[in-house]
């Protein structure tokens, strides 16, 4: 069992936050149980975490941080094989599923190659759906770093958009 | 939800808006369709996602493997603010003992040094007219008493036991007589009787009784060697016993004495 003293703290924060953990989760994994693994995942760490969490009050910057990182590594364990399998597995009727696996094999193919930081701000922003205040946020950083990281994934992923494209519309 | 982003409405959603900021989601949420509509979809989807995965589906799952070791649990309990002032404690004597241990040694090797010329290493018990006595060196002692020699020896080793009268006269106490060395074995520990006694003589004046300790045998030259460069340098027993420092007789000596008076 959880510890007592962390049991109540953490069962607030999981029945707040979770749902949205979960969704984003969801965003990038494109997948109900693996994103339950990730939502677990994320709450474990949140547990071990949260004696050293100082700001309370941004529980959910912190949540979405370690949410995202924690799927972008699953992408990079999960690559190759296992992703091909799902996507030519998948039910070609379940439009939003075929969807939602097309991104994820985006999100691996374009934004592995990038750093930590820049990864997770091309995540807030084209996945999640973050305006660049936003981002500076939930990031800390400046809104010209923002800016700066965007730009240069743009620069860098030339001709993405087209791929992006073709592989949402088939 | 041009005013208010995604993110103002998910932190008013979390409970992490400010006051301030939560009048105006709430306000803004009133005239905007959009972001009313994803505050309820926050809402429902939350509703759902708990009754489909609620806390205890967690904390039964993966949560179980939260369960604390025991080393972390015992860690928790005793690291306490208060006992900060204690561990420091501990911690600042754990990082200065290797360092002030060579020099503690090194006192109490020279307190032990000083210690070796006291009588409470070196007592003894005598024998006057078939009875036995225990020994006080402020007694007075005649010709004839039998003296038994009691001593405390810090380690294994050697120990010579000899006196030096008022005269100078150097006598040894070794049980064999003709040996090249004046010391016999001895072992380490308290109360050890020297294995040959000491019978006085007739001369009068104090007599300086000194065992001497040392890691290996001493020839009995050596200590005459001594007793003849004291003779130039002292005036008598007391003197001798007074000015007697380690390793004056020989190299890794330590001496314990012990004053008689006579009559």
């Amino acid at each position: 069992m959880i510890p007592d003293a962390r049991h109540a703290e953490l069962k607030e924060a999981y029945e707040r936050y979770a749902s949205m953990v979960h969704a984003r989760c969801r965003s990038i994994l494109g997948s109900e149980d693996e994103a339950w693994d990730a939502t677990q995942e994320v709450f474990i760490k949140l547990a071990k975490s949260l004696p050293g969490i100082r700001k309370k009050e941004s529980l959910y910057s912190w949540l979405i941080s370690a949410g995202t990182h924690y799927c972008i590594s699953q992408l990079r364990k999960r690559r190759s094989v296992e992703l091909d399998e799902q996507i030519h597995g998948a039910d070609s009727g379940d439009a939003e599923q075929e969807r939602r696996l097309a991104l994820k094999r985006i999100i691996s193919g374009l934004l592995l190659p990038w750093g930590r930081k820049v990864r997770e701000v091309v995540v807030y922003a084209y996945v999640y759906g973050y305006r660049q205040d936003e981002i500076a946020q939930l990031t800390g950083m400046g809104g010209s770093t923002v800016r700066k990281y965007l730009t240069k994934f743009k620069r860098g992923s030339q001709g993405s958009k087209e791929r992006i494209e073709e592989e949402l519309n088939g | 939800m041009a005013e208010h982003g995604k993110l103002d409405i998910e932190r008013y959603f979390g409970g992490e808006a400010g006051e301030k900021s939560a009048v105006l989601v709430r306000e803004h949420c009133r005239t905007c369709a959009s972001c009313a509509a994803y505050l309820a979809k926050l809402e429902s989807d939350r509703a759902a996602f708990l009754l489909r995965r609620p806390f205890a589906a967690f904390a039964r799952g993966r949560g179980a493997a939260l369960k604390d070791a025991w080393y972390r649990r015992m860690l928790q309990s005793i690291m306490r603010p208060a006992l900060v002032p204690a561990f420091a404690t501990v911690l600042l004597a754990l990082v200065a003992l290797p360092i002030v241990r060579p020099y503690l040694e090194g006192r109490r090797a020279a307190v032990g040094a000083i210690a070796y010329k006291g009588d409470q290493t070196l007592s003894f018990v005598y024998q006057r007219n078939g009875t036995f006595m225990p020994g006080n060196p402020a007694d007075t002692f005649i010709a004839g008493d039998r003296i038994q020699v009691l001593y405390a020896a810090p380690s294994a080793g050697h120990i010579a036991l000899f006196s030096i009268d008022g005269s100078g006269a150097v006598s040894f106490y070794q049980p064999d007589a003709r040996a090249e060395y004046c010391t016999v074995p001895t072992a380490a520990g308290a109360d050890l009787a020297f294995p040959s006694s000491i019978v006085l003589d007739s001369a009068h004046g104090q007599e300086l009784v000194i065992a001497m300790f040392s890691p290996r045998p001493v020839a009995a030259a050596v200590i005459t060697d001594w007793a003849a460069r004291c003779a130039g340098r002292h005036t008598g027993p007391r003197d001798i016993r007074t000015s007697l420092r380690k390793g004056d007789i020989c190299r890794d000596c330590a001496a314990t004495t012990l004053l008689l008076n006579k009559r």
